[in-house]
């Protein structure tokens, strides 16, 4: 074995990607791509949706087949890009963690860290607990996971579940300076603290010789954590680079080819008009007493850790989940949603925070998409006018430029941030009073969190409210008004204009969290 | 680079170009099972031995009669399905509203208006019980409704103690359940106008898509003010109340109730509604399917028998074709971005 070698020197070269080019169908997902991944070395691969990066991990993976042509080197091994097996990948010493995996929460940790075996097995063939329980315990602490054997999945935090996850793909690996890892978007559904815990055990893991490759979405993920930056856009390699004095500007014109002078919209002239939605003592969810103005034309953000009832009270506004206790007016009437139909009468749009399962229709067209809270509107006759269904959502389409080649294409075949777009289109079209957000730009690329930004901006200047719920402090830094804070149930704070920012809002998020308990 | 594309090689850009899927693979997708049932057909038209009888014009009545209440069964099941829902019970249901209808005039000698009208309450009443069970306290549609059919069949049972309820059914029933007017089977008099509020239904109404949207993500349709319960509420109950007409159907055709006729007829509906999914709308449930799966079965199900097979060839072909349309659907839907049909 050779030796530890600090990131950064001439090092070994554990991975190295020459000319590789897949094309799916008419659309060329990577073009000519190469770059190399040193032993040792944290390495973020970057881009905007669409970029090529999971079609990239797809083809080290084995489970997609690239053009013929390219070629992978694993730790001197060349191999055909497009000969790639799952086997041949893991024999490579290349293992794959991939986004949200597959954890089973009513499972112990020993038995998630063998599903899929080979379980430890006694003489009889049947699986021994005990022999389980050792080994596990040989995963864990070989890849120091902190955690017990015998603990259920469903105790554990969101990022130390990951980190059995890792150990689970590693687990097979002898050592921890050997093999490639590769993670896709390991801290997607991650809150930030948990993520910050799941990326310094991935530092230790690349300083003890792993060599760790990983996708994100989350600039900050990246800046001041990774040794090198690889960027790809639209299936073109852009840059590989050290981390080492790369900005943040850089960054996002590598990642969006332009340079992003504002990706957050111009504050609206303060003209903040009468107010739209008022909450008297609310409560729901962990929350109580919680006591709110939105007015027309603001956008009101609210900042609190996860579990602190941030979707709850959107939630409880829309008629979903109706609050337990208090009023809520809605232009000064009381607003009474027993369900969610109510609110959208009232003329309320909730765009949830699981884009997947609570807001896209994914076996629909964009067209139905579109219109599918306000069907009603296009009965003509008697019958659903599909054509007049179809003029809208052109008119739709062009308006907050979504691309897609055709109203009646899948909703699912497009990227994330367009399918967001179709969602805030939904909510648009029926000139909301107050539009509810909870994490509109998670799984988004930054060219289209540019452009939804530009569209809450939109919403807010013809007259509507916005409440949105953000982990994202830069931007509730960059979008918002007001910001109000959550903390143990209640709203804590509020933080007004100039005083926005990221780090006011931890400290008043985390510093006196801890403080308190 | 095109390579082996056929497809326009143009990239796509918003709002002009069309995303066209090869069309003769589109075709084939949407009219494939037409185009074998044609196939069938000439097969069975053509073929020496069977060719007579079996495009002979009292086989085809005798086909499309014996139809009639299958089609209004699945149309039963299909009214859930469309939601991603089970109903195991549509057969059941047909079958205790046929017993009831039969006992209303057979043995309290209550006249067909009445008995009609009881027959469609019993089926409505099931259809309320799986509904408030599914809807309101959320219990498991495959579960509740395989519980009601297999309780429904005791009751029958029970009540029948095994023989058929024939005696005093008026005759008038008995000709509406046998014979044609103009031709066609008069109980396809009543079955046509039902199938066409189930297309309007389904594919004019927001009532339709609102089903769809529930197949798609529940949690979904109900944050875009969809009544989740109540679209769950009422399909379940509009499909009692379509196994309730089935029922009354079936005495006019068998000339009594039994407790076995009406379970029967679950298996051939939900291969039909299946099989329909993979036509016209292919990738889910839809009307004009639903009646090309029932009679794609019934015709190919005729030619074996008349090519000398026995009576188990119903059975098997039935099972096959399930295999084949789930398989066929499930391709189908996840073409279209969705994971399984059900």
């Amino acid at each position: 074995m050779t030796g530890r070698l600090t990131p950064g020197s001439q090092a070994e070269i554990a991975l190295a990607v020459r000319s590789v080019s897949k094309t799916f169908g008419a659309t060329r997902a990577l073009r000519d791509v190469s770059f190399d991944v040193r032993k040792g070395e944290l390495h973020a691969l970057v881009g905007g949706n669409g970029s090529g990066k999971s079609t990239m991990v797809k083809i080290l993976a084995g489970v997609v087949a690239s053009d013929p042509g390219g070629s992978v080197t694993v730790f001197g091994r060349e191999v055909d890009a497009n000969a790639i097996t799952p086997h041949l990948a893991r024999a490579a010493g290349l293992h794959f963690v991939h986004q949200d995996p597959a954890v089973f929460t009513d499972m112990t940790v020993a038995d998630n860290l063998f599903l899929g075996g080979p379980f430890p097995t006694g003489h009889a063939g049947h699986i021994s607990r005990r022999r389980q329980r050792r080994a596990a315990l040989d995963v864990l602490g070989r890849f120091g996971v902190e955690v017990s054997p015998d603990e259920l999945m469903a105790g554990l935090s969101a990022s130390k579940r990951t980190m059995v996850a890792i150990a689970r793909a590693l687990k097979d690996q002898e050592e921890l300076h050997s093999g490639i890892l590769v993670l896709d978007e390991p801290t997607a559904s991650l809150p930030e603290h948990e993520a910050r815990a799941l990326l310094d055990t991935l530092r230790r893991y690349a300083e003890a010789g792993q060599s760790v490759i990983y996708i994100t979405h989350h600039l900050d993920e990246i800046l001041g954590i990774a040794d090198t930056v690889t960027v790809l856009r639209d299936g073109q390699h852009i840059v590989t680079r050290a981390e080492e004095g790369l900005t943040e500007a850089q960054l996002i014109e590598y990642i969006v080819g332009r340079s992003l002078a504002e990706v957050y919209p111009a504050p609206a002239a303060a003209s903040a008009g009468a107010v739209a939605l008022e909450l008297r003592g609310v409560a729901a969810g962990p929350l109580s007493d919680v006591d709110l103005t939105v007015r027309r034309g603001e956008i009101v953000g609210i900042a609190g850790l996860l579990g602190s009832g941030r979707s709850s009270l959107l939630h409880a506004i829309f008629g979903d989940h109706p609050p337990r206790a208090g009023t809520m007016l809605l232009d000064g009437e009381p607003l009474r949603s027993a369900r969610p139909a109510d609110a959208i009468r009232a003329g309320i749009g909730l765009v949830p925070e699981d884009r997947a399962n609570e807001a896209v229709f994914s076996e629909h067209t964009v067209r139905e998409n579109l219109s599918a809270a306000s069907t009603v509107e296009f009965m003509r006759h008697g019958r659903l006018d599909a054509a007049a269904e179809e003029a809208e959502a052109r008119r739709l389409i062009t308006e907050l430029g979504i691309k897609v080649s055709s109203p009646d294409q899948l909703v699912s075949a497009l990227s994330g941030g367009n399918q967001q777009k179709v969602i805030f289109a939904r909510w648009l079209r029926r000139r909301p009073r107050l539009l509810l957000l909870d994490e509109p730009t998670q799984g988004v690329d930054v060219g289209a969190r540019a452009e939804i930004y530009q569209l809450i901006r939109r919403a807010v200047s013809s007259g509507a409210a916005v409440l949105m719920v953000s982990s994202d402090f830069e931007e509730l830094a960059g979008v918002c008004d007001r910001v109000a804070i959550l903390r143990r149930g209640r709203l804590a704070d509020e933080v007004t204009g100039p005083n926005i920012d990221p780090t006011r809002l931890s400290e008043l998020i985390f510093a006196r969290e801890a403080g308190r308990s | 680079m095109t390579a082996t594309q056929t497809t326009d090689p143009v990239t796509p850009t918003p709002d002009t170009a069309v995303r066209r899927r090869m069309p003769l693979g589109d075709l084939a997708e949407r009219y494939g099972l037409l185009v074998l049932f044609v196939v069938m057909i000439v097969f069975f038209g053509l073929r020496g031995s069977t060719g007579s009888v079996f495009l002979s014009h009292a086989n085809l009545i005798q086909i499309v009669g014996s139809q009639m209440i299958i089609i209004l069964v699945a149309f039963a099941a299909m009214l859930p399905l469309n939601m991603g829902y089970f109903d195991l019970s549509a057969g059941a249901a047909a079958g205790v509203s046929s017993v009831a209808c039969a006992t209303a005039m057979s043995r309290f000698h209550q006249s067909i208006v009445v008995a009609v009208i009881v027959s469609l309450l019993v089926g409505t009443l099931v259809g309320l019980v799986n509904g408030v069970l599914i809807a309101r306290f959320k219990l498991s549609a495959v579960i509740t409704t395989l519980a009601m059919s297999t309780a429904l069949t005791g009751l029958m049972e029970w009540y029948t103690a095994g023989s058929t309820i024939s005696n005093d059914i008026p005759s008038s029933l008995l000709n509406f359940g046998s014979l044609s007017w103009l031709g066609v089977p008069r109980l396809a008099y009543v079955v046509v106008p039902i199938a066409a509020i189930m297309w309007y239904l389904q594919e004019c109404r927001p009532f339709g898509r609102n089903q769809r949207a529930i197949r798609s993500s529940g949690k979904a349709a109900r944050l875009v003010g969809i009544n989740v319960d109540r679209t769950v509420l009422v399909s379940f109950v509009a499909g009692g109340f379509i196994a309730g007409i089935a029922g009354a159907l079936l005495v006019a055709r068998s000339g009594g109730a039994d407790s076995t006729t009406g379970p029967s007829f679950l298996f051939p509906a939900l291969a039909a509604v299946f099989l329909g999914a993979t036509v016209i709308k292919p990738g889910r449930p839809n009307t004009v399917g639903t009646i090309i799966g029932v009679f794609f079965v019934a015709f190919a199900v005729s030619g074996l028998t008349l090519a000398g097979a026995s009576a188990w060839v119903s059975n098997l072909f039935n099972g096959l074709v399930l295999f084949a349309a789930a398989g066929l659907s499930t391709v189908f839907s996840r073409q279209r971005g969705g994971t399984r049909m059900f």
